[in-house]
């Protein structure tokens, strides 16, 4: 693969305000030609930048069958994303991408899935959790745990909504204690335990993501369910700049997350020494 | 064989031929690889110059691309094309090319680096002096070692000899008229004092990602980044974005793993502390590059050793890693 670091032009087309502080963006590719070219698989990645303030990474969490446009969601945590939550329709920003490995779509065909999301940490699961719908037919059970800090912090509604609504998805929603409301119909809990009570069986496949602390405790909290390590599989974040394994950032121990990663399955990651 | 002056004269015709020359000159801040257009200012009688190949090859600050914030899109800055010849630098920063080659060029083609690279001739010097902190015989190369070089001058009693290693060498060497002759013999390379057993170090390191030594070898470093910057084949760079009120531009620049900004992210920070930091920079080129490229990422030039403010020694810390206690 060659690469020039050059940012391709995209527009946002329409902004979703998700929480206080998460915004969905819809991107169009000004270059007509390169929006139609482009492809990408479920987990991979992009850089979006804004000129003058710079370049971050954040996860494609649209699916790639939606056509004509990408979508980010973009928490308002640092710099760059303070710009992009000053953007309004119309903008231009910088977009380079899809980069890194994604999802194992093609294995995880013919069993359960658990899907265990925190937080903004849906976002990657959200175009791998549409792609699996649509083939619905290939895969057994399917669940859906979903927690967030607050109930004001819950991403995606009316997606949860949804997905709820089907009778072939199990969903479980829930809220750390303290963070329901009296509206709040769903649990009250931290996601690792939630899975727990849900016990799923052994022999699915668990693909999460959320903060750093809650991937790792989702995996002891699956270890005891009885899962093995290769069954349990996540996507990391750490910080890029290059997004193709040339800035030498992102490691952790001899893998990169852009190119070797950003998805591993905990096989891998007990492998590598614990500094992510 | 040349004389000095001959060689020279073959870099000033080199010149004429549109070549732009890198070499050893003296500035202010010290004998540095810099741009010369003078072949008399070109200073062949040293161990090192301060800064590296990868200053020519890699360089410290490029613009990627400029925008103008009034309207959409960017341009691409393209850099001035034309071939470059890059003479009297040192085997042992011949050899940081060849290892940058193997993460910049054979994983993903950095489109710059690998540009440069294709136009840029590497007529190296190989060393008859050398100092107590050189110790690239130890890394696998030497003093006379021609990997990542296209053309070796090899010192013969007061006379040189040129050696096309590449096809681009002998190309160079064809261009400039130097006729194939009998090779004679070169002086025998020096025996360098400093040695460093490297054999047990990648194994240690594969187990060892925890152990308290790190900390013990890092007291001394202050993270100031001087290792990094001399180092020919330290090559982490950030790319920030620089804008007034209405234009701007994306820069690609060094940047260091002993900083402690280096992997910070708005909410997270995997790496704490400047004994994980040093781990990185020890791991990266003495592990993780093993892993991936099969190759040590230091070639025994010895800058960091020579430049630290604080006498930080890789050859010591190699020794006290693996070493009892």
């Amino acid at each position: 693969m060659d690469e020039d670091l050059v940012p391709q032009t995209v527009r946002v087309e329409a902004i979703r305000q998700e929480t206080p502080d998460v915004r969905s963006l819809r991107l169009v590719f000004e270059d007509p030609e390169f929006g139609r070219e482009f492809s990408f698989q479920p987990g991979q990645f992009c850089l979006i930048s804004v000129y003058g303030v710079g370049e971050a990474v954040f996860c494609i969490s649209s699916p790639p069958a939606w056509k004509d446009f990408i979508e980010v969601s973009v928490k308002e945590a640092g710099k760059v994303t303070a710009a992009i939550h000053d953007l309004d329709v119309g903008d231009r920003v910088g977009f380079r991408g899809p980069y890194g490995n994604s999802f194992p779509y093609e294995t995880m065909q013919g069993r359960t899935i658990v899907f265990v999301g925190g937080g903004i940490g849906l976002a990657p699961l959200r175009p791998l959790i549409w792609q699996t719908l649509s083939d619905r037919a290939k895969f057994k059970d399917i669940h859906i745990i979903y927690g967030a800090r607050t109930v004001k912090d819950i991403v995606y509604k009316e997606e949860l909504a949804e997905w709820q609504k089907r009778d072939d998805v199990k969903l479980v929603k829930t809220v750390d204690p303290g963070g329901e409301d009296e509206t709040w119909d769903g649990e009250v809990g931290l996601v690792p335990s939630v899975l727990e009570e849900v016990n799923p069986p052994a022999d699915s496949l668990l693909v999460t993501c959320g903060p750093p602390v809650m991937i790792k405790f989702t995996y002891v909290s699956a270890n005891k369910l009885g899962f093995k390590p290769s069954d349990v599989i996540t996507t990391l974040e750490m910080k890029m700049k290059c997004g193709v394994g040339l800035c030498g950032r992102c490691n952790i121990g001899s893998r990169y997350v852009c190119t070797d990663g950003p998805v591993f399955n905990f096989e891998e990651i007990l492998s590598l020494p614990d500094e992510f | 064989m040349m004389t000095k002056d001959d060689l020279l004269k073959l870099v000033g015709d080199a010149m004429t031929k549109g070549f732009a020359v890198f070499a050893p000159v003296r500035q202010e801040g010290g004998l540095l690889l810099a741009r010369t257009e003078d072949p008399g200012s070109i200073d062949l009688d040293h161990v090192l110059t301060v800064n590296t190949l990868k200053d020519v090859m890699l360089p410290r600050c490029e613009t990627l691309v400029r925008f103008d914030l009034e309207k959409p899109g960017v341009t691409r800055v393209e850099e001035d094309a034309g071939r470059v010849l890059v003479f009297g630098s040192r085997p042992c920063d011949a050899a940081g090319l060849d290892i940058l080659d193997s993460i910049l060029i054979d994983q993903v083609r950095d489109e710059r680096y690998a540009g440069r690279r294709a136009r840029t001739v590497i007529m190296s010097l190989a060393c008859s002096i050398f100092d107590e902190a050189c110790f690239c015989a130890s890394m696998g190369y030497g003093p006379h070692d021609a990997t990542g070089s296209d053309v070796l001058v090899l010192p013969s009693g007061d006379r040189y000899i040129l050696r096309a290693i590449t096809e681009k060498g002998q190309g160079f060497l064809d261009e400039l008229g130097v006729p194939a002759e009998a090779e004679a013999e070169p002086d025998k390379p020096p025996e360098l004092e400093r040695t460093v057993d490297i054999s047990r170090i990648k194994e240690w390191l594969d187990s060892n990602f925890d152990s308290p030594k790190w900390k013990t070898v890092s007291d001394n470093c202050v993270s100031c980044g001087t290792c990094f910057y001399l180092c020919p084949t330290c090559h982490c760079f950030d790319i920030i974005d620089e804008a007034g009120i209405s234009r701007g531009e994306r820069n690609r620049i060094w940047d260091c793993c002993s900083f402690s900004g280096f992997t910070k992210m708005a909410a997270h920070q995997p790496r704490v502390g400047r004994p994980a930091r040093y781990r990185q920079r020890v791991m990266h080129k003495f592990k993780y590059t093993v892993d991936n490229v099969d190759k040590t990422a230091c070639v025994g030039d010895g800058r960091c050793i020579r430049h630290c403010p604080y006498g930080v020694d890789i050859c010591e810390i190699l020794n006290a890693l693996v070493g009892e206690g």
